[in-house]
C-alpha cells in the first residue's frame, strides 16, 4: 500500500534550523532577524513524498524488504527486531532550491544562502515525519504501532548502495529524484528512510 | 421518531442544544471480541454482527444519546485497499441496520464517515472530485438506511474535511444534518496545519452543522481547540478525546469523565469517547454531566476568512486586512508569459514574496485573452494554497471559473467580485452561498459605473438584497467602495470616502483598490498613502494593494499606527529600525554584517585619503580574521560569518572599479576548489570559495561531480598555490584520495587541503594533505599555504 503527498505543510521547529546552523539554544533572541527569515522559509518550503507499507523478513543475518530486496547490516537488523512490516519513505524539495542557495552565495547574500540551506535540510527531514503522522492512527488501528525512530541507508553500517533497492521499491523517480551511480541522491534535498513497524 | 433517518438540520440543532451524551470507542471493544490483525474491520463486523450490537447495546445502557454506526472505513476508497469496494453497498447497509435495531428510538444513529485514506489535492494525488465521489456515494447509501445524522471523523486534513463534508451534503441532501469532527495533535494543530479556529471557520462555510475534534489527544489537550472553535463559532461543538490508545496506558473512567466533562465547560455542547474509552467511561460521564451547561456563545464581532493554515480577520478597530495584488495578468508581461506557458511557479513566487511583504491575504486573477480560465484558476488556486499560506480573494468574471475555484479552495475564500446586475447576481451569489465564501460587492450596474453616490448606494442596496434572499448576510459582504482616478475625476476620492461611512453606519466591512486613485498623478506613493489613511480613518477595513511596494508598505504601517493605535506605532518602529541599526565604522560594519554601512564607511575610508590596498589589509581583512576567530570559538555561527562575508563582498565589489583603475591590482594567489567525482555536494564548498575570495585569493571553482584529471589540469593551467577537495560521503572519499595521488603524481608542489562533513584530520594526514574542519579554518589554512601568515 503507498501514498503519495504533495506541497507537505510540514511542522519545522525554528530550534531544529538553529541546530543545523551551529547555533545552541538561547543563543540568539526570537526578535532576531534571522528568525524571521527562518520562519518564512519554513512556511515556503514543502516537500512532496512517497511512503510505502512492506513486508519485513529478518533471517540469516539479512533483511529483506519484499521483492528480494536484501541488505546485510547488522545495525538495520538490530533496528528493526520484532518489526514484520516497515513504512519506506522518500521527501524531497526538488532542485530549485539548492540552486536558489547558491544563487544567493553569489549574490552577496550568502548569510541568507545558509540560512534557506538548513531549513531546506530540515523540511526535507521533516516531510518524514509528515508521512509518519499521516500512517500512523490507521496503522495504529489496524493493530500496529511504528517505532519511535527512523533507519537510513548510510546509518551505521547500513551501505549506502541500498539506497539504490529502497529508491526502486518506492518509485522515487516519479518524484523527480534520481540517483548518481554513487548511489546518491539528487536534488541534494532529498531523503530516503524507513521506519520499523510491529505488530501491537 | 429517531432513527429512522427523518431528523431534519433544523431539528439536528436543536437536540444539540441541550448537552448530549456520544458512544465511544469501537477498537477496543472489536479486538477483544477477535477482531485480527490486517482485515478490513467493516467486512469483520458483517459476519460478526452480535459483536457489534453488544458493543451498541453497552454504549445506549451507559447512557448514550446517539450511537454511531460501524461504517467508519466503509468508503469506496478505503475498502479498495482490501479489494472489497463491491461490497460497500452491503457493509453499510447492514452495519446501518444493526444499529438501528439496538437504538430503537432511544438514541439517534449516526452514519461514521472518515478518511479516505489518500491526501486529497494540493497534499496529495487524489482529485477533489475523487474524494467528493467516494463521500457521496457512501453519504446516499446512508442516507437510504435511515441514519439519523452524517458524523464525518477523525479527519487530518481539511481540504479532505471539506471534500467529505460537500460530497455528504451531495450524496444525503440538502437536509441531512452533517457532523465534522477532526483530529488535533498536541499543539491544536491537524496534520496539515489547521487549528480550531480555521477548521471552524471553514467546515462551517463547506455546510456542516455542527463542528468538533475527536482523537489525536487526551480531553485536557482538546481544550484549547474546542475553545477556539466556541470563540468562532455558533454551531454546535462535539468533542470525543481519547482516553489512551488501545494497549496504552488508559485514563480511568473517572478521571476521564471529569476532564471531558469540563470540556463542555470549554464550550462543547455534546460529549463522546474515542481511542481507549469503552462503556465505564460513558457511564461515568453520564454520572458527572447533570448541570453542567456550555457557556453561551457571545457574537463575534470580525469576518473571517482562511486558508489550510492561516486566517486573516477583518473588522472595526482592527489592522488593515491588506490583500496582495500583485497575482493579476494586467500590464505584466512575466505573469502573462507565465500564464501561457503553464508556468505556475511564478505566480507562487508573487503570492510568497507579498505574504514576506506582509499581505494579509491575496488576490488571485489569472483572466486574460486566449486563457480558458474555467481551466486554468481552479489550478492556480490549488496551487496557491498548497504552497503559501494565506486566504485567497478569488478574482474572475467568468462565474465557471468561480464556482471551480472556489469548490476545490481548502478555506473560505472572498469572491471578487458580485455586481449589481440582475443576471451575474443570481449566478454568483448562490455559489457564494454554497461554498460559504465572503463576497466583494462591487457598485456598478448593467448601466456601468454611478456618477452619484445615491446610484452607487442604491447599486449596493439592490445587492445586499438579493444575496440575503439567497441566505447571505451583513458579515459575508466587504463593499467595494470603488476609488476612481482623483486626476480625471476631482471628486472620486470623496464619492468612495462617503460609501465607506455608509458601510461604516451600518457596521459593513469595505475595501478599494487604493492605487487606482492616483492613475495620472507623479509621486503617486504619496496619494494612495494619504487616501489609505482617509479611508481607514472612517472605516474601510480592507484594501486591495501592493505590499511589496516600499512606499505602500510603509503607509499599511503608519495607517494602522495613525487609525488604529495599540501596538501600531511600535510595529511601524520594528519594521524601520532592523533596517537602521548602526554600525560605528568599517571594522563594526564588517564584524555585525551591516552592508550598506560597510559600503558608506568605505568610501568615508577613500574620501579621507587611504587608498584600497590600505582599507583592505588594514580594516577589512583584520576584521574578516576578527570573525573567524569568533567563528571557531563558537562566539559567532555559520550565518553571522556570511553575513560579514557578504559585507565585505559589498566593500571589494566597491573598491574594485578603483583598484583596476589606478592599475594596481596586485597578483592574487590562485586557488582551485572542487567537489570529487561522485559528489553532488557543493554547499560547503561554495561557502569556503566565497571566503578565500573575500581574503584576497582569485578562485577558480570546478564546480562538483568533478574528475581528477579536471582538478590536475587546472592545477597546472591556473597555477595553483592551494587546491581545496571537498567530499560529503564515505564512498566519495575514495575519490580525494584518487585526486590527491593524481596532484602528487603531476608534481603539483602547491598547498593541498581536504575537508567535508566525512572527512578527518587522520584521513588527510594519510593522504599527506591539510584538513580544514570549516570555512574559516579553511581561509586560515590557505593563507599559512600560501605564506600570507
Amino acid at each position: 500500500m503507498e501514498h503519495l503527498f504533495s506541497n507537505m505543510p510540514v511542522d519545522v521547529k525554528e530550534n531544529t534550523v538553529l541546530g543545523y546552523l551551529g547555533f545552541r539554544k538561547g543563543n540568539i533572541p526570537p526578535e532576531h532577524p534571522m528568525m524571521e527569515e527562518i520562519r518564512r522559509n519554513i512556511s515556503a518550503l514543502r516537500p512532496n513524498g512517497v511512503c510505502k507499507l512492506v513486508d519485513v523478513k529478518t533471517a540469516g543475518g539479512l533483511v529483506d524488504l519484499s521483492q528480494g530486496n536484501r541488505v546485510v547490516s547488522q545495525g538495520f537488523l538490530d533496528y528493526l527486531a520484532g518489526c514484520t512490516k516497515a513504512l519506506l519513505m522518500a521527501s524531497t524539495l526538488g532542485e530549485r532550491v539548492s540552486q536558489r542557495v547558491n544563487e544567493l552565495l553569489r549574490e552577496g547574500e550568502a548569510e541568507r544562502g545558509v540560512i534557506l540551506d538548513a531549513c531546506a535540510s530540515a523540511c526535507a527531514d521533516a516531510g518524514l515525519d509528515f508521512m509518519l503522522k499521516m500512517r500512523k492512527p490507521y496503522l495504529f488501528k489496524m493493530g500496529y504501532e511504528l517505532l519511535s525512530t527512523r533507519f537510513s541507508p548510510g546509518y551505521g553500517d547500513m551501505p549506502l548502495s541500498f539506497q539504490r533497492s529502497l529508491f526502486l521499491l518506492l518509485d522515487a523517480g516519479r518524484l523527480g529524484i534520481s540517483l548518481t551511480q554513487g548511489n546518491m541522491l539528487y536534488p541534494e534535498k532529498s531523503v530516503l528512510a524507513v521506519c520499523g513497524v510491529k505488530e501491537r | 421518531m429517531w432513527g429512522e433517518g427523518t431528523m431534519k438540520r433544523a431539528e439536528f440543532t436543536k437536540w444539540l442544544k441541550q448537552p448530549r451524551l456520544l458512544d465511544g470507542a469501537a477498537g477496543t471493544h472489536l479486538m477483544e471480541r477477535g477482531l485480527p490483525f490486517g482485515v478490513c474491520p467493516e467486512a469483520w463486523a458483517v459476519e460478526h454482527a452480535e459483536a457489534i450490537a453488544a458493543m451498541h447495546r453497552g454504549y445506549l445502557d451507559a447512557g448514550a444519546e446517539a450511537i454511531y454506526a460501524f461504517t467508519f472505513g466503509a468508503n469506496p476508497l478505503k475498502l479498495g485497499e482490501y479489494g472489497l469496494a463491491e461490497r460497500m453497498e452491503e457493509i453499510n447497509r447492514r452495519m446501518c441496520q444493526v444499529a438501528r435495531s439496538c437504538a430503537r428510538g432511544r438514541a439517534l444513529v449516526a452514519g461514521d464517515m472518515t478518511q479516505t485514506g489518500q491526501m486529497v489535492r494540493p497534499f496529495g494525488p487524489l482529485s477533489f472530485e475523487e474524494a467528493v465521489e467516494a463521500y457521496r456515494r457512501q453519504a446516499r447509501i446512508l442516507r437510504e438506511a435511515g441514519v439519523d445524522f452524517l458524523a464525518i471523523e477523525t479527519m487530518m486534513d481539511i481540504a479532505e474535511a471539506r471534500a467529505a463534508v460537500i460530497g455528504a451534503r451531495e450524496g444525503a441532501g440538502e437536509e441531512m444534518p452533517i457532523l465534522c469532527t477532526m483530529t488535533f495533535d498536541e499543539s491544536g494543530r491537524t496534520l496539515t496545519g489547521s487549528d480550531g479556529r480555521i477548521a471552524a471557520v471553514t467546515l462551517a462555510a463547506a455546510g456542516a452543522d455542527a463542528v468538533g475534534a475527536n482523537c489525536g489527544v487526551g480531553p485536557a489537550a482538546m481544550e484549547k481547540v474546542i475553545v477556539q472553535m466556541a470563540a468562532q463559532t455558533h454551531l454546535p461543538i462535539v468533542a470525543r478525546p481519547n482516553a489512551g490508545l488501545p494497549g496504552g496506558d488508559t485514563m480511568s473512567p473517572q478521571e476521564y469523565a471529569a476532564q471531558t466533562v469540563g470540556l463542555m465547560k470549554a464550550g462543547a455542547n455534546a460529549i463522546g469517547g474515542c481511542c481507549g474509552t469503552g462503556f465505564a467511561h460513558i457511564q461515568a460521564m453520564k454520572r458527572n454531566m447533570a448541570g453542567v451547561t456550555p457557556p453561551v456563545r457571545t457574537s463575534f464581532p470580525y469576518a473571517v476568512v482562511t486558508s489550510v493554515s492561516r486566517w486573516a480577520q477583518m473588522g472595526q478597530g482592527l489592522p488593515l486586512c491588506a490583500v496582495g495584488e500583485r497575482i493579476n495578468p494586467t500590464g505584466k508581461k512575466k505573469l502573462q508569459a507565465a500564464i501561457r506557458e503553464g508556468n505556475l511557479e511564478y505566480a507562487v513566487g508573487l503570492g510568497l514574496s507579498q505574504r514576506a511583504a506582509g499581505a494579509s491575504a491575496l488576490d488571485v486573477n489569472v483572466g486574460m485573452h486566449g486563457v480558458r480560465e474555467e481551466e486554468i484558476l481552479p489550478e492556480y488556486v490549488l496551487e496557491l494554497a498548497g504552497r503559501v499560506d494565506l486566504p485567497l480573494m478569488v478574482d474572475t468574471v467568468n462565474p465557471i471559473a468561480m464556482e471551480r475555484a472556489l469548490r476545490q479552495y481548502p478555506g473560505r475564500a472572498i469572491v471578487n467580485s458580485v455586481p449589481a446586475e440582475r443576471e451575474r447576481m443570481e449566478t454568483l451569489l448562490p455559489i457564494v452561498k454554497k461554498y460559504g465564501a465572503m463576497y466583494v460587492a462591487l457598485p456598478i450596474s448593467e448601466e456601468g459605473v454611478p456618477e452619484t453616490l445615491e446610484d452607487r448606494l442604491r447599486n449596493l442596496e439592490t445587492i445586499l438584497a438579493a444575496a440575503e434572499r439567497h441566505g447571505l448576510g451583513p458579515r459575508d459582504v466587504i463593499v467595494d467602495a470603488l476609488a476612481l482616478t482623483i486626476a480625471s475625476d476631482g471628486n472620486g476620492a470623496k464619492t468612495a470616502l462617503s460609501v465607506i461611512d455608509w458601510c461604516q453606519e451600518r457596521g459593513l466591512n469595505s475595501v478599494m483598490g487604493v492605487s487606482n486613485i492616483s492613475f495620472g498623478l507623479p509621486n503617486r506613493g504619496a496619494v494612495n498613502g494619504a487616501m489609505l489613511v482617509a479611508a481607514m480613518a472612517r472605516g474601510m477595513t480592507c484594501a486591495i494593494l501592493n505590499p511589496c511596494d516600499e512606499a505602500t508598505r510603509g503607509s499599511i504601517l503608519a495607517a494602522n499606527a495613525i487609525v488604529v493605535g495599540g501596538d501600531g506605532a511600535a510595529e511601524y518602529a520594528a519594521a524601520y529600525t532592523k533596517e537602521q541599526r548602526e554600525a560605528e565604522g568599517l571594522f563594526d560594519a564588517i564584524l555585525s554584517g551591516d552592508k550598506s554601512a560597510a559600503k558608506r564607511f568605505a568610501q568615508e575610508e577613500l574620501d579621507g585619503g587611504r587608498t584600497p590596498g590600505e582599507i583592505i589589509d588594514g580594516i577589512l581583512v583584520p576584521a574578516l580574521d576578527r570573525m573567524g576567530e569568533l567563528f571557531s570559538r563558537r562566539e559567532v555561527f555559520l550565518p553571522q560569518l556570511m553575513s560579514s562575508a557578504d559585507a565585505a563582498k559589498q566593500v571589494f565589489d566597491h573598491l574594485e572599479p578603483i583598484i583596476l583603475a589606478s592599475g594596481g591590482q596586485q597578483q592574487k594567489r590562485v586557488a582551485v576548489i572542487a567537489t570529487v567525482e561522485g559528489d553532488i555536494h557543493d554547499i560547503g564548498k561554495n561557502i569556503v570559495g566565497l571566503m578565500l575570495k573575500n581574503n584576497g585569493f582569485a578562485v577558480v571553482d570546478l564546480g562538483r561531480d568533478v574528475k581528477k584529471e579536471r582538478v590536475a589540469e587546472a592545477a597546472r593551467k591556473y597555477k595553483a598555490d592551494v587546491v581545496g577537495l571537498s567530499a560529503l560521503l564515505t564512498t566519495t572519499m575514495e575519490k580525494m584520495a584518487d585526486t590527491v595521488a593524481l596532484l602528487k603524481k603531476e608534481g603539483y608542489s602547491g598547498g593541498i587541503m581536504v575537508g567535508g562533513a566525512v572527512v578527518t584530520p587522520e584521513f588527510a594526514q594519510e593522504l599527506g594533505v591539510h584538513y580544514s574542519s570549516d570555512a574559516a579554518q579553511a581561509v586560515t589554512l590557505a593563507k599559512a599555504l600560501v605564506g600570507l601568515k
